[in-house]
């Protein structure tokens, strides 16, 4: 291991120095040769003896441009310098050499001691701090104590712009003065890690909001010299926060303000939504929203039924409020599923107790003016009949001053004539006026014409007029008064038969016909006879109105229509002169449910003559 | 004027109506024709047309309004002078009718019920007849009739001792 060597005693204690030292040590003589080496210059550089330095370091096979060893032999000084070079295994290596001159014991320098010491992982650490540093996705400040940036990354660069020698609220925040809960301020004091939410300005003015964490970096004689703020940047989620908020409160505004109740429930039957309207129409009056088994005896069961589809689109039923108190609406429900399959639904209501009051009102005003009318029409008629008395009264009386017997004898029987139509007319009337209310109850309507048909049937022939029956398919069961329809029946089907006998050219025909047609029931009469002309076809509902001559009262018209708006239907008239009429009484289906439900609450009572 | 005999076309569809007025027009020295409805008053009025037509409007068939609006095509024809006798004036029925013709037409209309007198006189109006001295004695006498007829028995008493007084 040694060639020369200056003295024993120097190089004991160099061994010593030699292995124990945490560095590479080689001696280098004048010719370049590596005359001694430790443990971990081997291990660094790998086999040395009988090699030159720059073969050994560097692989070269002539000395270096600028050797630090010859220069060190020149001029005795020692040196520091950075070299890279090749290690055992042939891999570039980053180095620290110093070089001190070795003087023997006549003061000559016939010897350098190196002394290297590797920098490649440190240089490693060096760039990857750096890269961390410059790239991290985040603001990286370094904060003095006077609160001047001293450095910062290319991200805050990029978002607050060149921090220049201000401090960092003003680049942060653009304040002219430190924030009042500064995180900095906070480790500067106790040395540890402070974390909170901040909004500053970013460069283009827009609000920045960042989490900031401030950690210690390095430690000087007053305790913290320099702290270290990440902040992440969370104005996106921030941005996104608002936005979802504003969206939310816009949805909210529109259920809490919508006139349709809303009820939502959540897959155990929680109520997570339950509007003002809601709140209304089933009277619940308690800050907390019904629990799943409250609402269960408000909603309609099929809401409940997890398994069972939704049937879309309103439907007319009833809830019940609170108190338990039967509440008509339009229903309609929908399934409502999250992001994650999580399922809830949806009920929608509308109130329909006004509209119902307004539909019994109706039916009221209409069943008002039908007695108006009739009114009318019964005064025309007795005015007639009195016109007709003073009449007979006047043939009387002067009859009598003259002693003329024809005309005593004529103006009795116009007397006697117009006292019988009043009494008719009185009979007639009463039964009109008596007329029951109808008594709603499940009737087959067919079953019904089907029998006034078979009746009058016999009848209609012997005048020479066929009677004829059209059975309607679909129609269905439904609460009528039978006696009441089947008068209307009888009435539209006799004065069929009486306009029927008047044509001309015979072969007189009435069909009754019953059909369904958008939500209501049809019951018609059609005849081939004289018809109408406009005048008497619109006056024909609204009169004691007779085209019978003597025959009739004009009141079975009048009868029909009555019991017709009774069951909350109308009656309506088609003719033309010569060609037949037909008459058709129609009957919404809605309305006689409601009639029905009506008389069975007993609702209807206030109606009661 | 008062020379000629007036001719008078009673229309309405009421046979008995149609007898009385013939009557009361008859025994004041009206010569009379009658009319059950619109399209048989069209006719006469048409063969022959009368000094004035006593019209009901409410009547089935051919209406008297629907009459009257034909009436008013032909200029010669509607000149005559039309009187309403309708128990529709002020119904619903014969509302709009009654505007149409009393409003815009003749302007002269009666109610029924009517009473001879009152029916004559409307009449002898529309023809611009002098009413005869004999009317409002007879008018005053069918009043007294009718008030008779309802007075009690202290009233007719009462109504006897000032008629002998005179």
């Amino acid at each position: 291991m040694r060639q020369t060597a200056p003295d024993e005693l120097e190089l004991l204690l160099a061994r010593g120095l030699f292995e124990q030292a945490p560095f590479n040590i080689a001696v280098i003589d004048r010719e370049f040769r590596v005359v001694a080496a430790n443990r971990n210059f081997r291990e660094y550089f790998g086999e040395w003896e009988g090699r030159r330095c720059y073969e050994v370091y560097k692989n070269r096979s002539e000395p270096c441009l600028h050797c630090q060893a010859r220069a060190a032999f020149q001029d005795g000084q020692a040196r520091v310098s950075d070299e890279t070079g090749l290690d055992r295994r042939g891999k570039s290596c980053h180095y620290v050499l110093h070089v001190a001159p070795l003087r023997d014991a006549a003061g000559r320098i016939e010897h350098v001691l190196e002394m290297t010491s590797d920098l490649t992982e440190t240089r490693r650490w060096q760039r990857e701090y750096d890269l961390l540093f410059e790239r991290a996705p985040c603001y990286i400040t370094v904060i003095g104590r006077d609160y001047r940036i001293v450095r910062a990354n290319e991200r805050f660069r990029r978002s607050f712009g060149e921090p220049g020698d201000r401090p960092c609220y003003q680049v942060y925040k653009r304040r002219r003065q430190p924030c009042g809960r500064c995180p900095a301020a906070l480790t500067f004091r106790d040395g540890a890690e402070h974390v909170c939410h901040q909004v500053g300005v970013h460069r283009d003015g827009s609000p920045a909001y960042y989490v900031v964490t401030t950690v210690p970096l390095s430690r000087g004689e007053g305790g913290v010299a320099h702290v270290i703020e990440m902040a992440a940047d969370v104005t996106p989620i921030r941005r996104l926060e608002i936005e979802l908020k504003r969206a939310q409160n816009y949805y909210e505004c529109l259920i809490e303000n919508a006139a349709t109740a809303i009820v939502g429930v959540d897959a155990r039957g929680q109520v997570t939504v339950m509007n003002p309207a809601a709140r209304a129409l089933l009277s619940w009056k308690a800050r907390q929203p019904p629990g799943a088994e409250r609402l269960r005896q408000m909603l309609p069961a099929e809401f409940f039924q997890a398994s069972a589809g939704l049937p879309s689109g309103f439907r007319e039923l009833t809830v019940r409020d609170a108190e338990g108190r039967p509440v008509p609406v339009r229903f309609a429900a929908a399934e409502l599923r999250g992001r994650r399959g999580e399922r809830g639904r949806a009920a929608f209501l509308e109130d329909l107790r006004e509209v119902k009051r307004l539909e019994r009102e109706m039916l009221e005003a209409e069943r008002l003016a039908a007695v108006g009318q009739t009114v009318a029409g019964l005064a025309h008629t007795i005015k007639n009949l009195l016109m007709g008395l003073e009449g007979g009264m006047y043939m009387m009386d002067t009859g009598l001053r003259r002693a003329d017997a024809a005309r005593i004898s004529e103006g009795w029987q116009v007397l006697q004539r117009n006292v019988q139509k009043t009494t008719a007319l009185v009979k007639d009337f009463l039964s009109f006026a008596k007329g029951r209310l109808p008594q709603l109850r499940p009737t087959d309507p067919n079953a019904l014409a089907r029998n006034v048909v078979e009746l009058y049937r016999e009848a209609a022939r012997l005048q020479g007029v066929e009677l004829r029956w059209e059975a309607g398919g679909q129609v269905r069961e439904a609460p009528l008064d039978p006696q009441g329809i089947e008068t209307c029946l009888t009435n539209l089907v006799s004065n069929g038969i009486d306009a029927a006998v008047l044509r001309e050219q015979g072969g007189g025909e009435v069909t009754v016909r019953t059909r369904e047609a958008d939500g209501e029931l049809i019951f018609e009469v059609s005849d081939n006879g004289c018809g109408m002309e406009q005048e008497v076809k619109e006056k024909v509902f609204t009169t004691f109105f007779t085209t019978k001559g003597g025959k009739g009262t004009g009141l079975g018209l009048l009868t029909t229509r009555k019991i017709v708006q009774e069951h909350g239907g109308r009656i309506e008239v088609e003719s033309e002169p010569e060609q037949g009429s037909t008459f058709r009484i129609r009957l919404p289906r809605r309305r006689l449910e409601a009639l029905a439900a009506a008389e069975a609450g007993g609702l209807r009572s206030e109606e009661a003559p | 004027m008062s020379g000629t005999v007036k001719r008078v076309l009673v229309v309405d569809d009421e046979a008995d109506v149609r007898g009385y007025l013939r009557t009361a027009l008859e025994d004041e020295g009206f010569q009379v024709e009658t009319a059950a409805d619109g399209l048989e008053a069209l006719e006469k009025v048409r063969r022959r047309p009368p000094d004035l037509i006593s019209l009901d409007l409410v009547m089935p068939q051919h209406s008297g309004a629907k009459f009257y609006r034909e009436l008013r095509k032909d200029k010669e024809l509607s000149r005559i002078p039309v009187l309403i006798v309708t128990g529709h004036a002020r119904d619903e029925l014969g509302r709009a009718d009654f505007h149409e013709l009393v409003m815009s037409g003749p302007g002269v209309y009666l109610e029924k019920p009517v009473s001879p007198a009152a029916y004559v006189a409307a009449v002898r109006r529309l023809l611009g007849m002098e009413t005869s001295e004999e009317a409002p004695e007879d008018r005053l006498r069918q009043e007294l009739a009718q008030a008779l007829a309802q007075a009690d028995a202290e009233t007719l008493r009462r109504a006897l001792e000032a008629l002998r007084k005179k």
